[in-house]
C-alpha cells in the first residue's frame, strides 16, 4: 500500500506543479508557482522522493511541451531535498518551518537556476524580471551576479507562498496521510 | 519510403548531438547544426510544427540581443548605442539555444507519446506507470481547475483586480484542486493495491536495425568532430 501510494502521489504532484504554473499564467501573476507539488511530495514522502518528483516533473513536462525546461529540473530537485529534510527534522505544521524553507530556497534556487539560465538564455526570461536584470547589468554588476540578484525577489514571494500553502494543507490532512509532515516525538 | 527508427536509437543520437552542440563555439558550425535540423525536419515532414515550436524562442533571442547589446558590462566598442561585444556574446548564446531547441523538438515531434511511454517503461516499469498516470491525470486536473475557477467566480471571486487580489484568487482556486488531487492519489493507490500491482513486468528488448546503427554512428562521428574542433583549433 505504501509503495502504490508513492507511485500515485508522484504523478499527482507533477500534475499539481503543471496546473499551478498554468493557473499562475492564467491569473497573470508575476511569479511561477510551479513547485507546489514538489513541496507537497517532499513533505509527505521524504526528501529523496521529493527530489525525484521535482526532477521528473521538469523532465516529463519537457518531453511533452518544452524540452529546454529539462535542465531546470535540478532546481526543482533541490527544492524537494531542502523541504524534505526540513520536514523530516522539524515537521511541517508550525509557522516557522515554511518561513525557513522560503528563505533558504529564495537564495538556493537562484544560485542553481541563474547559471543554467545564463548558459541557455543569456539570463533573459522574457518576463518582467528582465528589466531588473538589465538595471543590475547597467550598474556593472557582471552577468551572473545580476541574473542571481534579479531572481531573488520573485523567488522569495514564490517559495514563501508555496510553503505556507502546503503547511496549511498538511495541517488539515488526517494523521495517517501526513507522512513526514508531523514531528514524531 | 517510410523510415522507422527505434525510440532508443533516436534518443541516444539526440543526446550525442546535444553534447556536440554544447561543445560548438564557432558561428558557422552552429549555422551548420541549424541547417541540418531544418533539413531533417523537412525530410521527416514536421517542418511547420518545428517552426511553430521555435517562435517563442525567437522572441527570447531577440530580447537577449537587445539587452546584451545595450547593457552588457563587457561592452567596450560602440556602434551608435549598441555594444559589439555584448552583441557577439548574445549571438553565440542565441544560436546555441536555437540549435538545442531544434534538436530536442525534432526528436520529440517524430515520436508519438505512445512510443515515449513504452520507452520510459522499458527504462524502469515504475517510471512508465508514473508517466502514464500523469498523462491521464493532466486533462482531469485541468478541467478541475477551470471548474473551480468558474465556481469561485460565481461566488463572487474577482480575479481581474490588483496583484494582492489575484494572489488571493490563486489560493482560493489551488487549495481545492490540491485537496482533490491528494484524494485522487489515495484512491488510485488503493485500486492499484487491490489489483495486486507489484511493479514487475516483462521487459521487452529493443532490437536496433541497420538504420538505427547508422543514425547512432553518424551522430557519434559529428560529436567527435565537434570535440576535435573545439580542442584542436581554438
Amino acid at each position: 500500500m505504501k509503495k502504490t501510494f508513492i507511485l500515485t502521489l508522484i504523478p499527482v504532484a507533477i500534475v499539481i506543479n503543471i496546473v499551478g504554473g498554468m493557473l499562475a499564467g492564467a491569473l497573470k501573476l508575476p511569479i511561477f508557482l510551479d513547485s507546489i507539488g514538489t513541496m507537497l511530495s517532499a513533505v509527505l514522502l521524504g526528501p529523496w522522493l521529493g527530489a525525484l518528483t521535482g526532477l521528473l516533473s521538469n523532465v516529463f513536462q519537457g518531453l511533452l511541451t518544452d524540452p529546454v525546461s529539462i535542465p531546470f529540473g535540478l532546481v526543482n530537485a533541490v527544492i524537494g531535498i531542502v523541504v524534505g529534510f526540513l520536514a523530516k527534522s522539524r515537521g511541517f505544521t508550525d509557522y516557522v518551518t515554511p518561513l525557513l524553507a522560503g528563505l533558504i530556497l529564495a537564495i538556493l534556487a537562484p544560485i542553481i537556476g541563474a547559471p543554467i539560465a545564463v548558459y541557455l538564455f543569456g539570463g533573459v526570461t522574457g518576463g518582467g524580471i528582465d528589466i531588473l536584470y538589465a538595471m543590475f547589468m547597467h550598474q556593472d554588476m557582471g552577468i551572473f551576479t545580476s541574473a542571481f540578484l534579479a531572481r531573488i525577489p520573485a523567488n522569495l514571494l514564490d517559495k514563501l507562498l508555496s510553503a505556507y500553502l502546503i503547511m496549511f494543507i498538511v495541517r488539515k490532512l488526517p494523521p495517517t496521510m501526513q507522512g513526514y509532515g508531523v514531528k514524531l516525538s | 519510403m517510410k523510415i522507422a527508427l527505434h525510440t532508443g536509437a533516436k534518443f541516444a543520437a539526440m543526446c550525442l548531438a546535444l553534447i556536440a552542440v554544447v561543445f560548438t563555439v564557432e558561428l558557422w558550425q552552429m549555422v551548420f547544426w541549424i541547417v541540418l535540423c531544418f533539413l531533417l525536419a523537412y525530410l521527416a515532414g514536421v517542418f511547420g510544427d518545428l517552426i511553430k515550436r521555435l517562435l517563442p524562442f525567437i522572441y527570447i533571442v531577440l530580447l537577449m540581443l537587445l539587452i546584451h547589446s545595450l547593457v552588457n558590462p563587457q561592452n567596450l566598442t560602440y556602434w551608435w548605442y549598441f555594444g559589439l561585444e555584448g552583441l557577439e556574446y548574445a549571438t553565440r548564446i542565441g544560436m546555441r539555444l536555437i540549435g538545442i531547441v531544434l534538436l530536442a523538438n525534432l526528436m520529440l515531434l517524430t515520436t508519438s507519446s505512445h512510443e515515449l511511454i513504452n520507452y520510459i517503461g522499458r527504462l524502469h516499469p515504475d517510471l512508465g506507470i508514473i508517466f502514464g498516470l500523469m498523462l491521464s491525470g493532466l486533462p482531469v486536473m485541468r478541467n478541475q481547475m477551470q471548474t473551480t475557477l468558474d465556481v469561485q467566480a460565481a461566488r463572487g471571486l474577482d480575479y481581474h483586480d490588483r496583484l494582492l487580489g489575484r494572489i488571493a484568487a490563486y489560493i482560493a482556486v489551488i487549495v481545492p484542486v490540491i485537496i482533490q488531487s491528494i484524494n485522487r492519489a489515495y484512491y488510485m493507490a488503493q485500486l492499484l493495491y487491490l489489483r495486486g500491482y507489484t511493479g514487475q513486468r516483462k521487459v521487452l528488448e529493443e532490437r536496433w536495425n541497420g538504420l538505427d546503427w547508422l543514425l547512432f554512428f553518424s551522430s557519434s562521428l559529428l560529436l567527435s568532430i565537434a570535440i576535435y574542433w573545439r580542442f584542436a583549433h581554438c
